[in-house]
């Protein structure tokens, strides 16, 4: 399943807890959701130039057994994106299940 | 990088700019190489676990409609086939023309010179976003300029009898001012990208 305009969300949640490379991004998301958030992988880097371009992630380049892996970390705007798109992501929960509940 | 990661790379950043394309492929790269490296860890063999991490990238169309958000395309999928297209029927009319000018009138061949040139200078023009050498886009704008404001000239001060090359001057009178005012705005923004790119 893959919500739509939810990947950002998910982005900056997984990096909130630690840094991590592109591919640890990816695995740790569909781990977490037990492989129901499941979405292409080629798809993760748009989004994560997007929110390096605003500001939210920053990456930087580290060298593991001679390859260079760039490592992205939240930054203080992230943090702040974050909180504002979880309460944002909560309150849609909420009313999404507000209605469902009504309608049975 | 081997053929089908390329591929990927390749039409999901195509028409985007080089420093794009560059940083695409890099990081396609490095997340192919480390999903390789957790399917053979898994007991995957190597030819498995290459196209499991190509699987695992999915539809490069997908990406690229991100990217094409993110960064600006050199030209859209929709506008090159499309240009592909006007270019093929461009260049079979503009040789007809030079073959069979319509009672020798040399405007005729005028016009299949100058379409054939346009043609020319779109190719390049698109060759040169690709690698960012926004100076010579420029240049390519002020030359296009010149040859639209010779020709709306040639246009202007031809007379012909036939109804159907009046249509073609009128058409042209219109275009080309409008070409040109086109022109000059890209040929301001391409020096002005020249300039802050060697500061």
């Amino acid at each position: 399943m893959n919500v739509k305009g939810t990947l950002p969300l998910l982005v900056l949640q997984t990096l909130a807890q630690e840094a991590l490379h592109g591919y640890a991004i990816a695995q740790r998301i569909k781990a977490r959701s037990e492989g129901v958030l499941d979405f292409k992988e080629g798809t993760l880097y748009p989004t994560l130039h997007s929110l390096e371009e605003q500001g939210s992630i920053e990456a930087n380049s580290i060298v593991v057994d001679g390859r260079i892996r760039h490592i992205y970390r939240l930054t203080d705007k992230g943090n702040k994106m974050l909180e504002a798109q979880s309460l944002e992501w909560a309150k849609i929960v909420g009313a999404m299940n507000n209605v469902l509940a009504g309608a049975k | 990088v081997n053929i089908d990661l390329q591929a990927w790379i390749n039409e999901a950043s195509w028409g985007l700019e080089l420093t794009a394309r560059e940083k695409i492929s890099e990081q396609i790269t490095e997340h192919y190489e480390e999903a390789v490296r957790h399917y053979r860890s898994s007991g995957l063999d190597a030819v498995e676990a290459h196209w499991k991490a190509l699987e695992d990238l999915g539809d490069w169309g997908a990406a690229r409609a991100k990217y094409e958000k993110l960064y600006f395309p050199v030209i859209s999928t929709k506008t090159k086939q499309l240009r592909k297209g006007l270019s093929i029927l461009y260049i079979i009319y503009a040789l007809w023309l030079l073959r069979f000018p319509p009672e020798n009138d040399k405007y005729a061949i005028v016009f299949a010179i100058y379409m054939i040139l346009g043609l020319v200078f779109d190719a390049l023009s698109d060759k040169m976003r690709e690698k960012e050498n926004h100076r010579a886009i420029g240049w390519l704008h002020v030359i296009s300029i010149v040859l639209a404001i010779s020709f709306l000239i040639i246009t202007y001060f031809h007379y012909h009898e036939r109804a159907y090359f009046w249509i073609c001057q009128i058409v042209m009178i219109i275009f080309c001012p409008y070409a040109i005012m086109q022109s000059i705005s890209e040929a301001k923004e391409a020096f002005s990208r020249a300039r802050a790119s060697t500061k």
